[in-house]
């Protein structure tokens, strides 16, 4: 028996089958015991694969950097593609080939796994004509109703409850496989079980009643974990299904096309942010007598005046700043007669195809009030700028248009957004106009007009495009506006009670407005294990594994359900960063709001502004450095426990440091955020491949296309090198549609590859047509979110903790002299644990 | 003297023959003394002289006295039984000291009751050898409870020593013994005096006391012995008990008898007719020192009426006899309310939990433990519970160093907790080590514990451990006051509330070691004892040591107990059963053997196996899987030896109810299953469904069906037995999800094609 493997062996490993034992181990690790790899040729070969050890030169920690790498190289580094660079060691390869042939000896006897035969099974499964009959039907769901009761509730032993979950998440993993919604569903509802399981659990089981304090922490822990859990689920609930509406073709006789009043509201910002609006919303394709833009100017500028009469718009100004942007808008709804009204933030430029695209939903449906459809921003939130993530990952704001608005439609509870979004006038007027009572007339407007029995609607295609806020501050100044006016709205009108909603249209309201909520719950989170770290409160009174195999199927589900659903259009992880940054900011806003509706008011978000210098914004994150440095001294605390503790604590006690440790770093994530790098440019570049051709002086055409394009200037990649000089004069070429417009532009730089052009625009009609051949073409943004990496759980953390990480090397960077021997002893800890990590090989000439 | 007794005797001779004219004077002694000329004898110098002999191990010492000088003394305790008159005591020790010790310094102080009786000298010659030295102590210095001291005083050299040193020790061997010659005392007839000189607290061996009825004891006279064993056995509480049973014959020394008007012992016979339940002592014609203890009646039900007011009564009674004129009971006991077991509907006082609150102080830098006995309702259910809460307060000297001070809390010798001591207040100054007790420097200190639920057995102790580390400056600076003291609160609290009451069934465990589930009403009103039409003294023997044992564990007498054959249908139905008999007589256990997991019947026997046993490494991984009881084998035999089997089972007659038989190979074997109950090591090793005694080995195994006793709230039914399968919930859990997840799939694909359908008009 043991012959016969050590034969295959031999086979596989290539080794002499008849050699002794210990010679074949050898032959099987070593390649050849006659050539060892510190002899000879395979020496520099062998030092390849370990580039950060010295051989000759062994330093202290070089043993584990051996064996971390041996350990990486063998089981995570994919077999390189490019052999010519780096070729594994015969030895290492001798064990991958082994490896690789156990999983393909193993892999036939799992079940077979054709995704999409799966899929289609599935839905067969889920179609079969069994649950045509009620009875059977009803059977199955009340056994099932009564299963999932005992499944969440049953006590288990520590043990029983590992094979359980370890059992739940094996399905998991295997339904990920399966493509499609049934599979999707699926998840959602082992997440939904893994979770309600783990909240039973918290609630009958972990809190201990003997001790107050305990007890006190314990359940504000709990009353957070229920709001998360209870957001999860209303989550769910929203995004199930998202509906994927496709815009619906118009009428072709164009007497049946109805009129429409493109509004431009406007406070503070200046023209050169307006003016492309402006342009696009001109050249928007719809016939010329029905379509009306008119500048809503609250700063009631002469400047914007003249614009809008020397533009042929409409200009509407008022005497006072009632109700800010609603009153604004409101004021414009009294003097305007157009059938429908388009409302463009005074940055958000829309596309020619924007009211083709939208307004044949309103046509099919006489109750529908409100047509919404994506906002887009071309530049880069600060998030993107400040951590260097722009087009890379989805935004911030790309989960709630991306999902969470079509998932919302599905329910007919697709709620308004201030703009990109089409209201029919009759409804908002009968509401009123817009809301004035909240500082979220949005939404606030919508729900009204829902509560009426109008219909909403979302188009999840971008359609117009705007500027994202420019600093972290100013970011946290809208989203506590947006906070405080969701509160207020669950305060004055909520959802969930009064009349004219369906259930499902209350948990899409209820949940938008909860979900705001998060700022109190995450600050608990984030401090919660320093409560026992520093007093001892076991806020989860359970033995460490416990918590671990209860915690742990709850957060890996929910992650895992959550990665399929947004994975397109958030990162796993990275809504932690996001909620951590708002958190502090929120939590007093929400919680003033929800005790007195009234009180606060309607700030502006500033757009168009400059970073001149990077700079790090201690104001806005001295909060959060005041959390980490109470976590920092949690971890030594923890430290101090581990080591002059009890021993019966220490599992719990590092439990607790890992919690902790996480949360420093998503801190260091939200402290990374404040660190503000430049942002000069005054025009955005949008990286968008465009044909074009460009005129050069001599006549010569070249068909090129262009690498990035803003209202000043463009980049084009051109196919051979054109010799242009600096400030030559071209003409290029752009399309808008089928028509062709040449646009003046100067040479700044030109290489083998790229040109680079600023505009030299004459008149008004020109920037306004270069406007419409750019940003409101009809298919300028479609192709945006292609090349990005797909998400997988597992990187969302590791990038969310990288980004942790150097969030709190920046702030060592910023607050300590980088020549002070305290920096300078960080920094070389810091190279020295960077030094242990694994390591691609060097490519060597030793082939 | 002489003439005198002998007066005495022709007085009462004639009362006798003046007793059947005139039956109306019932008040009179019925007894009297029975003029028998071998019992004139009257006791004197020449009656038996005794030795008893204790080791010291017996008398609350360890298996070896380790002495030191800093540990105060070893303390030995012992009672002479007020029967007694104690005519010589000798110590026989045996101890070695060290060979560091210097004499004339050193030694060893014997002392008895705080008085000096006798100095063990050290010598250079005898050091590290065993030695044996025989004590003779003055019996006048005895009293009733003793106190014997062992103390050591060491020292090894002359300028600055150290107590603790670890060349100052002595040993004294706990074989060593302690021997007293005793003599009989003949005690006044005095029903005051109950339970002496029957059952005499200081005597610190085990009860034994005969029973005597006449030649054929009917089953109504059984049961009245029923209640006064266990009512005895209650009293004799952890000495434990046994009730020889003489059948129509007077045994020497102290015994019971039961006789009523038609039915007693031969030697009793000229006993005055009884008009009424009755109780009297009298002198045992046979020794004519010792006592009896008749109780009796006209008939057996008075009889009853007699032993039943001995039990609860005994406290009001005097004089040589007493008539009962009622006896009632106006509160039956309820459920769980056995007197000995702690309460459940409310948290118990620790202060409830022992005799003395002086047993919860402790004195000295290592202490022995404070005890706490708990007994608890073996069917507690305390499944998933987070434990027993504890809520503990003490009180002691502040420690000096409070490092190495600590309070370690155990239950069953196993550690719960260990607290550190601390010194906060006053007294953390080392050179005021004195403070008067009871002052502010005692430390008040609360802690809640919780005692893991899973470690309780029926018979548990609390244990609180005090350590206090000495203090230590240097070799010459050496202040060393015993002055340390520890007490556990007694408002201290353990609450046993709110566990629901089931239990698998059969477990014998429990009814050796509690008597359960008879004893589930104290006064064993549920219960009925099946005995043989005609018993044999052996099955007397074992139903009464059987009732012992439940008073011993309820500390209430089984009043409301049955006894009766197999034949009286309505006392078998809807009952608890205990059936006694061996050798075939057992009518019931005969009838039903064929469905049992094992039997003994005279000389053929069988044994069965269950299916499987619970698999350490299939319930190490935390499954709770419960064995296989059903019987796999069986194998009948026949053959001789002495053999005795306690088997239990649901009753036949009526489901939810138990059944628990004792029967032998033969009569003379039954006792044998008392003998193994009364040792410790045999009783932990008795449980499941059937166990066979023979001497000193018990074989326990648990085959055949089983059932439940008690009932769980509705949702732990459930969860009980799913927790066990986590395979099987995942799978069901897995289905649940299926199919809701494929129940919202057609809804949401319905739902969205609405959406983008029905507005198309």
């Amino acid at each position: 028996m043991a012959g016969a493997y050590a034969i295959r062996l031999c086979a596989l490993a290539g080794a002499d089958a008849r050699a002794p034992w210990p010679q074949m181990l050898a032959q099987l690790l070593l390649c050849d015991p006659a050539r060892a790899p510190w002899l000879g040729a395979n020496r520099q070969r062998f030092a390849a694969s370990f580039p950060h050890i010295d051989f000759s030169r062994l330093r202290w920690g070089d043993p584990l950097r051996f064996v971390l790498q041996c350990l990486w190289l063998l089981l995570v580094l994919p077999e390189p593609s490019e052999a010519a660079q780096w070729q594994v060691p015969p030895a290492l390869r001798r064990v991958r080939t082994l490896l690789s042939l156990a999983w393909r000896r193993v892999a036939p006897w799992l079940p077979g796994m054709d995704p999409q035969r799966m899929e289609q099974r599935a839905e067969r499964m889920a179609d079969h004509s069994t649950w045509d009959l009620p009875l059977a039907r009803y059977l199955a769901y009340l056994a099932a109703a009564a299963l999932a009761v005992l499944c969440v509730t049953t006590p288990f032993s520590l043990t029983a409850q590992l094979v359980f979950v370890v059992l739940l998440w094996v399905i998991a993993l295997a339904m990920r496989q399966i493509p499609g919604p049934v599979a999707t569903l699926l998840l959602i509802v082992l997440s939904v079980t893994a979770s309600s399981r783990y909240m039973w659990w918290r609630m009958s089981s972990t809190l201990n009643w003997d001790e107050p304090l305990d007890f006190l922490w314990g359940l504000l822990l709990l009353a957070a974990e229920t709001y998360t859990w209870l957001v999860l689920l209303l989550g769910y609930a929203q995004s199930a299904w998202p509906l994927r509406r496709q815009p619906l073709n118009m009428p072709d006789a164009l007497t049946e096309w109805p009129s429409v009043d493109v509004y431009i509201p406007t406070y503070n910002e200046p023209l050169k942010v307006v003016m492309p609006t402006v342009y696009a919303a001109i050249g928007i394709d719809w016939p010329r007598d029905k379509l009306n833009v008119y500048l809503l100017d609250d700063g009631r500028r002469d400047e914007f005046r003249q614009f809008a009469e020397a533009s042929g718009i409409g200009y509407i100004a008022r005497s006072d700043n009632r109700h800010a942007k609603a009153g604004n808008l409101n004021n414009a709804l009294k003097i305007t007669d157009g059938e429908y009204i388009a409302i463009f933030d005074c940055d958000h430029i829309p596309t020619r195809s924007f009211l083709q695209s939208t307004l044949g939903w309103f046509l099919r449906d006489p109750k529908l009030a409100l047509m919404q459809t994506p906002h887009h921003f071309f530049s880069p939130d600060p998030f993107e700028r400040n951590l260097g993530l722009f087009r890379r990952t989805p935004n911030e704001g790309e989960l709630f248009y991306g999902v969470i608005q079509d998932g919302n439609d599905l329910w007919d509870a697709t709620f308004f957004c201030g703009s990109c979004a089409v209201l029919r006038r009759a409804p908002l007027e009968e509401v009123g106009g817009i809301a004035v009572e909240t500082v979220t007339e949005d939404a606030h407007t919508a729900l009204k007009m829902q509560r009426l029995g109008y219909h909403s609607a979302y188009i999840n295609v971008p359609l117009a495009a705007g500027l994202a806020t420019e600093s972290l501050s100013a970011h946290i100044g809208q989203r506590i506006r947006w906070a405080r006016g969701m509160a207020q709205i669950f305060r004055l009108d909520n959802p969930f009670l009064g009349k004219g909603l369906n259930w499902a249209q209350r948990i899409c309201y209820g949940n938008a407005m909860l979900h705001f909520l998060n700022g109190g719950p995450r600050l608990l989170f984030l401090t919660a294990p320093l409560a026992f770290l520093f007093f001892h409160a076991y806020v989860i009174y359970a033995p460490a594994t416990a918590v671990m195999l209860f915690v742990l199927p709850h957060m890996a589900h929910a992650n895992l359900t959550n990665s399929r659903i947004q994975g397109g259009h958030r990162h796993s992880f990275w809504a932690e960063v996001y909620e951590t940054v708002l958190a502090w900011y929120t939590v007093r806003p929400t919680m003033v709001a929800l005790i007195n509706p009234r009180k606060g008011k309607f700030n502006v978000t500033a757009k168009g502004g400059l970073v001149k210098d990077d700079y790090f914004d201690w104001t806005i994150s001295l909060p959060y450095l005041i959390i980490v440095g109470l976590n920092v001294a949690g971890v030594l605390a923890g430290l101090g426990r581990i080591f002059w503790g009890p021993a019966d604590e220490i599992a719990t006690t590092v439990l607790n440091l890992f919690w902790t440790v996480y949360n420093i770093l998503l801190l260091g994530g939200a402290i990374s955020v404040a660190s503000e790098t430049r942002q000069v440019r005054l025009s955005h570049r949008v990286t968008i491949r465009l044909p074009a051709v460009l005129h050069q002086p001599d006549g010569r055409l070249i068909r090129c296309q262009t690498v990035d394009f803003s209202d000043s200037g463009c980049a084009l990649s051109v196919p051979l090198a054109t010799g242009l000089q600096r400030d030559e004069k071209v003409m290029v070429s752009l399309w808008r549609g089928a028509e062709e417009h040449a646009f003046c532009a100067q040479v700044i730089s030109s290489d083998a590859t790229q040109v680079r052009l600023q505009w030299m625009l004459a008149s008004q009609e020109e920037q306004m047509m270069l406007i419409q051949c750019t940003f409101a073409r009809a298919d300028a943004w479609l192709s945006w979110s292609e090349g990005r990496e797909t998400d997988k759980p597992l990187r969302g953390l590791q990038s969310v903790l990288r980004v942790g990480i150097l969030g709190i090397v920046r702030v060592f960077h910023y607050a300590a002299p980088a020549d002070s021997s305290f920096s300078t002893r960080i920094r070389q800890s810091g190279g020295w644990l960077r030094g242990m990590l694994p390591r691609r090989p060097a490519a060597t000439g030793a082939r | 003297m002489r003439q005198l007794l002998l007066m005495i005797l022709s007085l009462t001779s004639f009362a006798l023959t003046a007793a059947p004219a005139a039956p109306a004077t019932s008040s009179a002694l019925p007894v009297a003394a029975l003029a028998t000329p071998s019992a004139a004898a009257a006791p004197d110098g020449s009656a038996a002289q005794l030795t008893r002999s204790f080791p010291l191990s017996g008398l609350g010492g360890a298996a070896v006295l380790r002495l030191h000088t800093t540990d105060g003394t070893e303390l030995l305790r012992f009672g002479t039984r007020a029967d007694e008159l104690v005519t010589r005591a000798v110590l026989k020790l045996r101890y070695s000291y060290s060979p560091a010790l210097i004499p004339g310094q050193s030694h060893i102080k014997v002392l008895l009751n705080d008085e000096v009786v006798s100095v063990l000298t050290v010598t250079h010659e005898n050091a590290g050898k065993t030695l044996t030295s025989e004590v003779e102590i003055d019996p006048r210095v005895l009293t009733d409870y003793n106190t014997l001291a062992l103390q050591f005083i060491g020292h090894y050299t002359d300028k600055c020593e150290d107590p603790l040193h670890s060349s100052l020790w002595a040993e004294v061997s706990g074989a060593s013994t302690l021997e007293l010659g005793v003599r009989p005392l003949a005690v006044g007839p005095d029903l005051a005096r109950l339970p002496e000189p029957f059952f005499d607290p200081r005597d610190s061996r085990r009860l034994t006391l005969p029973f005597v009825f006449a030649a054929k004891p009917t089953h109504a006279t059984l049961r009245a012995s029923a209640v006064t064993a266990s009512w005895f056995g209650k009293l004799a509480a952890w000495r434990g008990s046994r009730f020889p049973v003489m059948l129509n014959q007077l045994p020497r020394g102290h015994a019971v008898v039961f006789a009523t008007n038609v039915e007693r012992p031969a030697e009793l016979a000229a006993l005055r007719p009884f008009s009424g339940p009755s109780i009297a002592v009298m002198r045992n014609p046979v020794d004519q020192v010792s006592l009896l203890l008749l109780i009796g009646g006209r008939d057996a039900a008075e009889m009853k009426a007699a032993a039943d007011a001995l039990a609860r009564g005994s406290g009001a009674m005097s004089g040589s006899q007493i008539a009962i004129t009622k006896s009632s009971t106006e509160h039956p006991r309820a459920a769980y309310d056995a007197p000995n077991w702690v309460r459940l509907d409310r948290p118990m006082k620790f202060g409830e939990l022992v005799e003395d609150k002086q047993q919860l102080q402790v004195f000295g830098h290592v202490p022995a433990p404070v005890r706490v006995n708990l007994r608890i309702p073996p069917d507690l259910f305390t499944w998933n519970s987070r434990g027993v809460p504890v809520s503990l307060k003490f009180r002691y000297t502040p420690p000096i160093r409070t490092s190495e001070s600590r309070m370690s809390m155990s239950i069953n010798d196993e550690l719960v907790e260990s607290l550190n001591l601390r010194s906060s207040g006053q007294g953390g100054d080392s050179a005021h080590v004195v403070l008067p007790l009871l002052d502010s420097g005692l430390l008040g200190d609360g802690k809640e514990v919780l005692v893991p639920a899973f470690k309780l057995g029926s018979r548990n102790q609390l244990q609180y451990a005090f350590s206090f580390s000495y203090q230590k400056e240097s070799a010459c600076t050496e202040v060393q006051v015993d002055n340390v003291r520890a007490m556990i609160d007694a408002d201290s609290t353990i609450d046993f509330s709110g566990y629901p009451h089931y239990a698998e069934m059969p477990h014998l465990g429990y009814f050796a070691s509690a008597g359960f589930p008879f004893t589930k009403y104290a006064d064993l009103s549920q219960t009925t004892v099946v005995l043989p039409d005609v018993p044999a003294a052996q099955d007397i023997e074992v139903m009464l040591g059987l009732m012992g044992r439940m008073g011993e564990s309820t500390g209430y007498p089984a009043t409301q107990v049955e006894v009766s054959t197999a034949n009286d249908e309505s006392l078998l139905k809807n009952r608890d059963l205990l059936l006694i008999g061996a050798g075939g007589q057992q009518k019931l256990l005969q009838r039903w053997a064929a469905n049992l997991p094992a039997s003994l019947d005279g000389n053929s026997r069988r044994i069965s196996q269950p299916v499987s046993t619970a698999t350490r490494l299939f319930d190490g991984l935390g499954f709770g899987s419960k064995p296989d009881t059903q019987v796999a084998t069986s194998e009948s035999m026949s053959g001789g030896g002495a053999m005795a089997l306690m088997i239990g089972f649901e009753s036949p007659l009526t489901a939810g109810r138990s059944v628990v038989a004792v029967t032998a190979a033969a009569p003379q074997d039954m006792p044998q299953v008392l003998d193994a109950m009364a040792d410790e090591p045999l009783l932990r090793g008795m449980h499941g469904s059937a166990i066979f005694v023979s001497g000193k080995r018990v074989e326990s195994i648990l085959a055949g069906k089983t059932y439940t006793l008690g009932e769980l709230p509705i949702w732990t039914m459930i969860w009980f037995p799913m927790s066990g399968h986590p395979i099987l919930l995942g799978i069901m859990s897995v289905l649940a999800v299926l199919v809701f997840a494929f129940a919202l799939w057609r809804s949401l694909r319905a739902i969205a094609a609405r959406r983008l359908k029905v507005e198309k008009r």
